[in-house]
């Protein structure tokens, strides 16, 4: 642990698990990995130094790498974050993706002791990894083989101590289901293929229990820090830092957000008696953790009856996780008790589209249960901890909004007649078109299977519209390419096989561009964030955010403007942003603190925050500057690997062309507008052009490819990197 | 003796305070409650009534546990040591939450059916203390402010306290091998974001006290 | 300190479970969800509010916390007495005019402001001087006023804000078409945005969708409020307003549609 290295923020220990040798070995962190922070950082590097870019990976030659970082665990607000580093054996080019899992596993990992965990080779035979402060083995897992992840995390958590926190994948990863995941806590996972990658590992857990500390060179200013942060600056969840019901200390009131705390509002199932979210002024501690009620803001003031609290990850004060009981599942047969935040209970009424009735009307296959229009709540219960249970990623909502469209345009009734005749018939649509709670259960299950028609949904995006002809009009029997058409259901950002996360709808050209900087979707929230905040955008976004990123640097919601130097400026500013969250670690949907709630501080947040916390957690000076040039380090990295990727596994040497494509929706919707229209989000095909152009220039890439120059990464010491793209003709 | 049965001895603090001594840690369903000491203990009647809150007499004011808004956040924790050890842990905290989240000693957490039931254990500052009677060291004593500390040059790290305590309050830290315990700083309920932990300031509870 | 924020009248619901067995005096195990033990889980609140008086009503005969501690024996206290407080200087008496700006604050804190019509002179003196007073007096700088049509509202901006403040006149004055005009024309202006209707069923506006329909009704026939449009949502035809003078119908559409699709957050 920390304290005995005597190391300040990092734990000072990587250890290393064969799991095809069965050896466990350690080694420092410092100061090979100082310039790559941790987390995310560190797993770029293992991966750029360890495991070829053309391994499969599901393979023997595949590792992950399970990383936190100095902030994680330092006493720092919202910084419960686990990265996990892979392979992706799901998108375009197969490169370097992360999975993210929140909960309050990675304090216990960082109090056991490490910075990072690499997994490595493949057991025989089903295992799990635990973890003991020093003590690091390989366990058996027979007994938990092919069981779900809530009664596998339950198991082991009785087995080995309350003090111990669990992490496992389901049935899905197990069967090697691209579309998998890791479940920790009550509904936090990670997400991106990691069920997969640990199922052909046959690695079915992870559990963890850290008696030890995490050293801080100056606590008392750590804990000062934070308090500001929680008072002058933090608003609810994703950092919305107005109200939606008007309270008596706040000058604005949004017209809906996130920020749904407020008296009369209230968790209706606390096992006492219903506590009343009351009113949470800016300046104070002790009620920042009632400003959410995500149930509120999915479902509306319904949610209340079934709420019994909200909870989340280690050392956050927001409470993103409404905690549920609803009632009407039991009736089915299925667990009350469900918990998540995100599309895994709000997208649910995606498994039910319309179905044609017996004259061939096409008909609603929901219905309320109890209250009026509380189908979205109750199935979405259901599908989270169904979800969960088998173990299935979405994909960000890809994964039902692929089904609901192939359903819809009559693709998925020929592909299985085609490809799997004879199964269509013991699919259970009635229950579907019964809007029964049990039908997305029984979709996850056959995801999880990993073999039928809708195991193919299992496979993502990219493989998914390859094998059913979705990425080609010719090849399907709707005549659409579901990359580029225009629907309100077609999340695609490109032609990669991940949709946008937050992309043009929301913020310009700038969501844009970071949207296909990655191997999945981009989950950055830098824009997003101060964009919904509930904030007026003349009065306080655009004057705060000018302040720091200089004039014209943003737009207002659907009221976008040509791309200029100051959009670049901030895109990258977000861009960079997230390598590090995922490297320091901090959540990634709370960080930056850009608006303030604070009216003394006219609304205007604090960038330096993070660098201040790393200066007090360190005891050396950690600037904005150094927090921007080690994360820029990253990125680079992240572009390298992609490039030297798309050039192994698809023989490409241009990702301009090749990753950067951004489907033709985003320049054709809304056919009644012009781009720059007030009222569309559509961008301007030569607008973009220009955008990649400036964008590629800020961040040192060649124009026409797109690819990190020698010089760029020399810049960042970072010449191996160059040597590499050299040698396979890439510059 | 029998104090005077009159609501003006609590207009002084510390008759107040040693008036809800009495009551740390105790029960209070049976009691009534007037809705003016619900209202600034931020508690419900029925909470009451189902021995759902515990308050705790501390020099600063009354401590409160309110189960139900425990989000499970962990930032008690964090306070504590930050403030009491310089670093940042869970186990060495004098306040315990994490060990209750998944599967606490009542069969509560989010590994059971009691799903959403989890909250922090406080040290309960016992009258006669079962740590302090078990230390072979005669290692915690009272300081000049009567709280109850341990003197880490007597202590042996032995973990006698941790055993007699019928909570396992104290820790021994597995980095210096001295037991630790609360000693009531307060950082914990300033802390809280959500008002499980709170102290309320033996101002406003006098000042409550009156108000009928 | 306020631990909880401002309180609304009203709003605490209690809820009628089943009580359970008193525990003994230190007993640790906390009951289970109490929940498992009622018979029928969709009781209208107000039914349960109405079993909750009963209850309390039946609980009137509990010995008082106060009185029980008192009759309690003596504990030790491990503590010493607090350091006496130091002798204050006498508070010098409050004028009238400090006392009014008190009564401002007090109300502030449970969100309310002080209309006029509210402020008592004593006879032979007038509120206008009072105020007048209340004003020049720099302890009172705080104390701010908004104007509505039927009267001056008070407030203090250390403890509620401009806006807030208006938005409780405008409620007070109970001129709905008048708020929601005022409120859909600042959306429009500052963030911009049109207003749904469901926003004005939320506090402190509580009109629901029936009496909005009312209101916009009305509003259509007033020339004053011309500029007061309605739009749908495309996706699920929620109802928006927007001021057509500071925003056009497509534009008021376009958001209207971006909020109901949650687009910013899926």
């Amino acid at each position: 642990m920390s304290v005995k290295n005597g190391i300040n923020g990092w734990a000072g220990t990587i250890v290393r698990v064969n799991l095809s040798t069965g050896t466990i070995t350690k080694e420092d962190t410092l100061p090979k990995y100082k310039p790559f922070i941790g987390g995310m950082g560190i797993g770029y590097k293992v991966i750029w130094d360890e495991v070829p870019l053309d391994a499969d990976p599901l393979g023997p030659d595949a590792k992950c790498v399970f990383g936190v970082g100095p902030l994680t665990a330092s006493g720092v607000p919202c910084s419960g974050r686990m990265n996990i580093t892979l392979l992706s054996c799901w998108s375009k080019g197969y490169s370097i993706v992360d999975a993210h899992m929140g909960g309050h596993i990675a304090h216990a990992f960082k109090y056991a002791g490490y910075d990072a965990m690499i997994v490595e080779g493949q057991s025989d035979k089903p295992v799990y990894i635990k973890i003991d402060d020093d003590k690091v083995t390989i366990e058996d897992a027979s007994h938990i083989w092919g069981k779900g992840t809530f009664e596998v995390n339950a198991t082991l958590a009785k087995e080995n101590g309350p003090e111990f926190d669990v992490a496992s994948i389901g049935t899905a990863g197990e069967n090697l289901v691209h579309m998998s995941n890791i479940v920790t806590s009550f509904g936090n996972s990670g997400g991106a293929g990691i069920g997969a990658l640990l199922g052909s590992k046959k690695c079915k857990a992870l559990v963890v229990r850290g008696t030890g500390a995490v050293k801080i060179a100056e606590p008392l200013k750590v804990r000062l820090l934070s308090n500001y942060m929680i008072k002058d600056l933090v608003g609810g969840n994703n950092n919305h830092t107005v109200p939606c019901h008007a309270q008596s200390w706040s000058e604005y009131v949004a017209t809906n957000n996130r920020w749904q705390g407020a008296p009369g509002i209230t968790w209706d199932k606390a096992s006492k008696g219903p506590i009343d979210m009351g009113e949470q002024p800016s300046g104070q501690i002790n009620v920042a953790a009632l400003r959410c009620n995500k149930g509120v803001f999915d479902f509306g003031e319904i949610a209340e009856k079934y709420t019994v609290k909200q909870g989340g990850c280690s050392s956050c004060p927001v409470r993103c996780y409404t905690e549920y009981d609803m009632d009407p599942l039991a009736e089915y047969d299925l667990p009350t008790h469900v918990s998540n935040t995100c599309m895994p209970i709000i997208k649910m009424l995606e498994w039910y589209p319309n179905h044609k009735d017996a004259n061939g009307e096409s008909v609603p296959s929901t219905h309320d249960f109890v209250d009026e229009k509380d189908a979205k709540m109750i199935l979405g219960g259901a599908g989270s901890r169904a979800a969960d249970e088998y173990g299935v990623w979405c994909n960000y909502g890809n994964l039902y909004e692929d089904f609901n469209m192939a359903y819809t345009t009559g693709v998925l009734k020929d592909v299985a007649d085609r490809l799997y005749p004879g199964e269509w018939d013991t699919i259970p649509w009635a229950l579907m078109e019964a809007g029964d709670p049990r039908w997305v259960w029984e979709c996850y299950r056959r995801i999880s299977l990993g073999k039928g028609l809708f195991a193919d949904l299992g496979l993502g995006t990219y493989e998914l519209y390859q094998k059913w002809g979705m990425d080609d009009p010719e090849k399907n029997v709707a005549g659409i390419n579901f990359y580029d058409f225009v629907n309100g259901k077609n999340f695609n950002i490109g032609h990669n096989g991940y949709p946008r996360h937050h992309g043009p709808e929301n913020c310009w050209q700038a969501g844009t561009l970071y949207s296909m900087m990655y191997n999945r979707d981009c989950m950055i929230h830098h824009l997003i964030n101060f964009c919904s905040s509930g904030a007026p955008y003349y009065d306080i976004i655009k004057p705060v955010l000018e302040h720091f990123f200089g004039e014209g640097c943003t737009d207002a919601q659907k009221k976008y403007t040509p791309i200029n130097e100051n959009k670049i400026k901030l895109a990258k500013w977000a861009f960079i942003g997230k390598q590090w969250h995922d490297s320091a670690t901090l959540c990634n949907w709370m960080y930056p603190m850009t608006i303030a709630t604070s009216k003394k501080r006219q609304y205007i947040g604090d960038l330096d925050l993070d660098a201040k916390y790393m200066s007090a957690v360190l005891g050396e000076e950690y600037t904005r500057e150094d927090q921007e040039r080690d994360s820029e380090r990253i990125s680079q990295l992240l572009r390298v690997i992609t490039a030297i990727s798309f050039k192994l596994n698809l023989g490409s040497t241009n990702l301009r062309k090749d990753h950067d494509h951004v489907s033709d929706w985003v320049f054709d919707k809304e056919p009644d507008f012009k781009a720059f229209d007030e009222g569309t989000v559509k961008l301007d095909r030569e607008d973009w052009e220009k955008s990649l152009d400036m964008w590629y220039e800020a961040l040192g890439w060649n124009k026409e490819t797109g690819i990190p120059t020698r010089e760029t990464l020399e810049k960042f010491d970072l010449a191996e990197c160059a040597d590499k793209l050299e040698e396979l003709g890439l510059i | 003796m029998a104090e005077t049965m009159d609501r003006k001895s609590f207009l002084d603090k510390d008759y107040t305070r040693r008036q809800f001594l009495k009551l740390s840690g105790k029960s209070l369903a049976g009691l009534a409650l007037s809705s003016s000491l619900l209202s600034v203990l931020g508690v419900s009647e029925k909470a009451v009534a189902e021995d759902k809150v515990r308050v705790w007499a501390f020099p600063q004011g009354l401590l409160v546990v309110d189960a139900d808004r425990c989000v499970g956040c962990q930032r008690c924790e964090i306070n504590c040591t930050l403030t009491n050890d310089g670093c940042c842990s869970s186990y060495i905290s004098r306040v315990k939450v994490t060990r209750n989240l998944y599967s606490s000693r009542n069969g509560q957490g989010l590994y059971t059916e009691d799903n959403w039931t989890y909250f922090p254990d406080t040290c309960r500052q016992c009258e006669n203390p079962a740590c302090g009677n078990a230390c072979p060291m005669q290692a915690i004593y009272s300081d000049e402010n009567g709280i109850r500390r341990v003197d880490t040059d007597k202590c042996i790290g032995c973990g006698a306290c941790t055993a007699a305590c019928p909570w396992h309050m104290p820790t021994v830290n597995p980095e210096t091998h001295k037991s630790s315990k609360c000693i009531m700083c307060g950082a914990c309920a300033e802390g809280c974001p959500s008002g499980a932990l709170s102290i309320v300031p033996w101002d406003e509870i006098v000042s409550v006290s009156q108000a009928i | 300190m306020a631990l909880f924020g401002r309180r609304k009248p009203g709003f605490s619901k209690e809820v009628e479970f089943k009580p359970s067995e008193i525990p003994g005096e230190f007993s640790d195990a906390l009951d289970p969800a109490v929940n498992k033990e009622l018979d029928n889980p969709k009781l209208e609140k107000l039914e349960m509010q109405e079993k909750a008086t009963q209850v309390m009503d039946g609980e009137a005969k509990k010995p008082d916390i106060f009185e029980y501690m008192q009759s309690l024996p003596e504990v030790k206290d491990p503590f010493p007495a607090s350091e006496p407080e130091p002798e204050l200087p006498p508070e010098p008496q409050k004028t009238k005019a400090q006392l009014l700006a008190d009564f401002i604050r007090t109300r502030c804190r449970s969100a309310l402001i002080t209309p006029k019509a509210l402020i008592k002179a004593d006879e032979g003196e007038s509120v206008d001087a009072l105020i007048a007073e209340m004003q020049a007096d720099p302890s009172c700088a705080d104390i701010l006023t908004v104007q509505g049509s039927k009267d001056l509202y008070f407030f203090s901006e250390e403890l509620m804000a401009h806006n807030y403040a208006k938005i409780a006149m405008l409620t007070l004055e109970k001129d709905d078409a008048r708020t929601v005009a005022e409120m859909v024309r600042f959306n429009c202006k500052a963030f911009p945005t049109p207003t749904p209707v469901y926003y004005f069923a939320r506090q402190p506006f509580f009109l629901d969708k029936g009496r909005m329909e009312v209101i916009i009704a009305q509003m259509q026939e007033n020339p004053e409020y011309q500029d007061i449009k309605v739009c749908e949502a495309p996706f699920n035809g929620e109802k928006y307003l927007y001021a057509s003078g500071l925003m056009s119908e497509k534009y008021a559409k376009a958001l209207a549609n971006g909020t109901e699709m949650h687009e910013a957050d899926e």
